[in-house]
């Protein structure tokens, strides 16, 4: 859950709203194997992978697209050579390990490119104008802002338990949840307080929409992205009519 | 611009104490300070000013509270439509922003109030010039320092053009250099002709920009004064309002005259204090009722003379080449107090996270004084010392007060070698449990804090649950005792009772180590100075020494008497810049 | 002149909100701040519970037991900071978002979105303030992350299974997905738990600790 901390200005620049539905459309073949067992969504199924691939390797994450190669190759290469010779509860761990790397393998590249190329401003502008309301986009952003936070919160807390000398495993689970959660609580709570001030006195909530500095609209390589999306819906239907199989 | 007609504001539920019958006005282009104790209603006014009170927290007002023509409390829009005449700052730069990146933060207001991006752009650019921070914007806010950060809250209210700024101690976060960053910000405002109005406990920075002081007390405006009046308190009115210096150069000497009259009231010797523990009935406030009963705290009273001496600290980031932090060698006296000062960013809490031992990236040892001179590795720190951490509520855990301090203190056996008799249990394991309680009680007793040991501690205020910390260090039975920052955002005399309390820690033999940009802190609480800048020991000296000229001192504590061309250096140091752009100034 | 603002709680007041200054039954702007601070607190927990369930091998199988059991503090400081209808509800469509959409998830998206609109209505019925269908409503939600594991029980791999055939296992050939389907309703049981007994943990520590501390 880390967004991009500057936005991409590199070649290939899409909407935020197209990287969701190309994502979506990764998701619906490759995660929730839309389409079946039936030859066309192989297919397409090959052709998203790709994609991801490509996308993430043109933004500038070669040596990341590399490794999940390494992994979708070395998932078909076990099916391939190992799977065929085991049996019993290892054949059927292997398989299960296998299938759900090769299936959420492809959204995960998606995903992780959605996230190295764009910024939560990015995002949350894109959202509302996506008519997505505020009673969503407030919580989203506030989010996003408050990771960082919580985590640095999280480190003090166990800072202030190591000095105690209470560490994990070395004593009751219950006081290691409650000792740990009890204040991240109500520091987060304070915190929250703090930055509900600080928005309202800039006049967040002034009206029901907000305009945004964030630099998102469709192009040419969106247009072509959502075709391509089209394509695999269509390409679908045809196989649902019996055109294709 | 601001008119107040007979206002009063009562907090529902009357958690806070608010505001009385306030009648007074402010003039566009004017900067007003609002001060006085903590408490004495002046967040309070900074919130009817930005219609915080009454739009978010609930009360009761009477009169009526204009800005810039708006009834703050019918406004239309409510907060929404204040927020587009009035701008507030607050005082913790954590958690002000709203965004994860500077041009996304100066972008925020404007975003609000639905301006079209372009302007907002181009307003963006205006202000970072007006701000001198061109290189902050675009960087992830979670990377800046504190004084980046407040520079980043100012700037994104500037962004939106208001006519009112609202500061609510804007500097009580902030080194010397960031404040006179903020100087800069709130004299920049003064010259566009913005009313604003600062709610403050430091005040040195504001000298020559105040044009009037509004001192409150109890929720009623009891005085007011012109910006020349202010300069001009004497110091004896000026210590009676409660109000820390007004000019830098007031600092040193004010330290000098604090510690007169402190010592005056101290404690004559420890044995005194031993036979007298934990007095009932003392009331709570006078730094040298606190001081006693802390000294009582020790059994033993022998505090060991000699040098910690921190051996090849050094400190490195994750991929970084050469390290952040490295201290060859410092010294740190053996039951005194050390400031450790410096600018922020300058490693001073690197280097005590280090000398506690937090941090596996950190290298090095710490040798006790002789005669032993161990050497304690990073695991044995973390048992020989003991932090009281800047943000306190990360450190309570536990459903009482007196649990938090038996969280804190050692198992039997487990005392790690110190020579500290404190809080001992009991030898007879029946016992055992009945005498940790007893001797936490005792402790929680010298602190004040008997009557609320069965209290939750998260329920206290900032004063009390900041003793519960110092009380689980003190149970804790730990030779040094690290406070990291103890007084951002305290008045005058919370700052006294604080350092008050921390010289008692030291007179009873704890090693004191105490982390703090502010001059005016460190001159009351330190004996000796540690400098750190750039992660290096730069300097070292000590600030109160031996006076065997003064038969007045002669029988305490040796090291009693102020090093006063040492607290010059240190105010130097600490407020160097702002003090001469303060002089330019007047 | 006096002016006499809604009289209800202190600082943290739950129903009036400024920009629309006491009309119960409805969320403002600050309980949209709250809900998203308590929604990370949420997520960090689950995430915790995610990474100690697959610590052990097919630990994957107890995650919805472990996510119930350290998300239901956050879980009940969402209904009991707000007690207005949507406040769940808007946690799972964050939720849908960040674990569905951004992830191309499709049975999250509507696994998540369902979960936290019933469980907002089951709160809602004891006008979240009843602890029973409070603690009910906890294991309700808490089904929400099925969708993250229902695209291993949904849809064949023929080719995965065939491969695995050729060893003549006996499994790959009864097998119509990866995981056997006998595993879904114990998955979706545990989840119930989870949510059920991270309920009760945090009513204890709500007595314990945020009452006390004055928090809710």
């Amino acid at each position: 859950m880390n967004f991009a901390t500057s936005s991409y200005r590199g070649i290939l620049r899409f909407d935020p709203r197209t990287k969701i539905l190309f994502t979506l459309t990764v998701g619906a073949f490759c995660l929730t194997l839309l389409g079946g067992n039936s030859a066309t969504a192989g297919a397409i199924r090959w052709a998203l992978t790709a994609v991801s691939f490509l996308l993430l390797g043109v933004c500038g994450r070669v040596r990341a697209a590399a490794c999940f190669a390494l992994m979708l190759a070395a998932s078909y290469a076990l099916a391939e050579w190992a799977l065929p010779h085991v049996g019993g509860f290892l054949g059927w761990f292997i398989y299960a390990g296998i299938g759900m790397t090769t299936q959420t393998l492809p959204s995960a590249v998606a995903a992780y490119w959605l996230l190295f190329t764009t910024t939560a401003d990015e995002l949350i502008a894109a959202l509302q104008r996506a008519h997505v309301p505020q009673a969503v986009t407030i919580p989203l952003a506030v989010m996003f802002r408050f990771f960082p936070t919580v985590t640095a919160e999280a480190r003090q807390i166990n800072d202030a338990m190591r000095m105690r000398g209470v560490h994990v495993g070395g004593g009751k689970a219950s006081e290691m949840f409650e000792y740990r959660v009890v204040p991240m609580v109500t520091n987060s709570v304070k915190i929250a307080d703090e930055l509900s001030q600080a928005a309202l006195t800039r006049g967040l909530g002034a009206s029901p929409t907000r305009t945004s500095i964030a630099r998102i609209g469709f192009g040419w390589a969106d247009a072509l992205l959502i075709a391509g999306c089209a394509a695999c819906f269509g390409a679908l239907a045809c196989v649902g009519f019996g055109v294709l199989a | 611009m601001i008119r107040f007609d007979h206002v009063s504001f009562e907090y529902a539920g009357g958690m806070h104490a608010g505001v009385t019958d306030l009648d007074f006005r402010i003039h566009a282009g004017q900067t007003v300070l609002l001060c006085g104790d903590s408490g004495c209603g002046k967040t309070t006014v900074t919130r009817l000013i930005n219609g915080l009170a009454p739009h978010y927290f609930d009360g009761t007002l009477t009169g009526r509270v204009t800005v810039a023509g708006l009834d703050t409390a019918n406004a239309s829009g409510g907060l929404a439509g204040i927020a587009q005449h009035v701008g507030s700052v607050f005082q913790n730069p954590k958690s002000q922003f709203f965004t994860l990146d500077v041009t996304g933060e100066l972008a925020f207001a404007c975003e609000n109030f639905r301006m079209p991006p372009a302007e907002i752009r181009e307003r963006i650019g205006a202000v970072a010039r007006d701000f001198h921070m061109e290189d902050l914007l675009g960087r992830p806010i979670t990377a800046l320092s504190g004084g980046q950060k407040q520079k980043v809250a100012c700037a994104s209210v500037s962004t939106a053009g208001p006519d009112v700024l609202v500061l609510d101690e804007p500097s009580s976060n902030l080194d010397a250099r960031a404040i006179e960053d903020l100087r800069g910000i709130v004299a920049l405002w003064k010259r566009q002709g913005k009313t604003v109005v600062i709610a403050e406990h430091r005040l040195y920075w504001l000298d020559g920009l105040v044009d009037r002081a509004l001192y409150l007390r109890d929720g009623r405006l009891e005085r007011e004064m012109s910006g020349d009046e202010l300069r001009a308190l004497s110091d004896d009115e000026r210590l009676g309002l409660g109000l820390r210096p007004v000019r830098a150069e007031q600092i040193a000497a004010q330290a000098a005259a604090m510690m007169r009259s402190a010592d005056a009231a101290q404690t004559p010797d420890m044995t005194d204090a031993a036979e007298t523990p934990n007095a009932p009935g003392v009331p709570d406030g006078t730094i040298a009722a606190v001081a006693t009963r802390t000294n009582a705290a020790t059994d033993t009273p022998t505090p060991s003379r000699g040098d910690y001496v921190v051996d090849r600290f050094s400190y490195t980031y994750r991929r970084a080449k050469a390290p952040t932090l490295s201290v060859d060698r410092a010294t740190l006296p053996a039951g005194r107090v050390t400031a450790v000062t410096g600018f922020n960013g300058a490693g001073k809490s690197t280097f005590v996270r280090c000398l506690q031992g937090l941090d596996r990236r950190c290298k090095g040892d710490l040798v006790t004084p002789p005669p032993d001179s161990r050497a304690l590795n990073r695991k044995a720190r973390l048992k020989a010392c003991f932090t009281v951490l800047q943000d306190v509520n990360c450190e309570l855990f536990t459903e009482s007060v007196l649990d938090e301090v038996l969280l804190a203190m050692p198992e039997r056996g487990d005392r790690d070698g110190q020579q500290d008799a404190d809080a001992a249990p009991a030898e007879s394991a029946a016992s055992a449990e009945s005498a940790r309680e007893q001797a936490a009680r005792g402790i929680l007793a010298r602190l004040d804090l008997a009557d609320v040991a069965d209290r939750h501690p998260l329920s206290l205020s900032g004063g009390q649950k900041q003793r519960v910390a110092i009380a689980a260090a003190l149970a804790s039975a730990r030779g040094i005792i690290i406070f990291d920052e103890p007084t951002s955002g305290l008045d005058m005399r919370h700052m006294r009772q604080v350092a008050g309390l921390l010289r008692g820690l030291a007179a009873s033999g704890r090693t004191v180590v105490v982390v703090t940009h502010d001059p005016e802190f460190a001159l009351c609480v330190a004996d000796d100075v540690l400098t750190i800048d750039h992660g290096r020991a730069v300097d070292a000296y000590p600030l109160r020494v031996a006076n065997a000229a003064d038969p007045a001192h002669d029988r305490r504590d040796p090291h009693d008497v102020l090093d006063a061309a040492n607290a010059r250096r240190l105010v130097r140091a600490l407020t160097a810049r702002t003090a001469s752009v303060a002089a330019d100034a007047a | 002149m006096t002016n006499s603002t809604t009289p209800s709680a202190a600082t943290q007041a739950t129903s009036a909100t400024p920009e629309q200054p006491a009309k119960p039954g409805r969320l403002g702007t600050r309980d949209y701040i709250f809900i998203g601070v308590y929604t990370v607190l949420y997520f960090v927990l689950i995430c915790v519970a995610a990474m100690i369930a697959n610590l052990i091998p097919g630990g994957q199988l107890f995650m919805g037991l472990a996510c119930g059991i350290l998300g239901g503090v956050p879980y009940m400081l969402v209904l009991m900071k707000s007690r207005n209808f949507g406040a769940v509800t808007i946690v799972g469509v964050l939720l849908a978002l960040i674990m569905g959409v951004i992830h191309g998830n499709w049975y999250t998206i509507v696994t998540a979105v369902v979960a936290g609109v019933a469980a907002d209505l089951i709160a809602r019925a004891g006008g979240y303030r009843k602890l029973g269908l409070n603690i009910v409503s906890a294991g309700v939600f808490n089904l929400w992350n099925l969708g993250l594991f229902l695209p291993f029980y949904i849809g064949r791999n023929d080719y995965l299974a065939a491969m695995a055939a050729k060893k003549g296992a006996e499994w790959a050939d009864g097998m119509a997905n990866l995981f056997p389907t006998w595993m879904l309703p114990v998955i979706v049981l545990m989840g119930v738990a989870g949510g059920l007994i991270g309920a009760w943990i945090a009513k204890l520590l709500m007595r314990k600790h945020f009452q006390r501390a004055g928090l809710v």
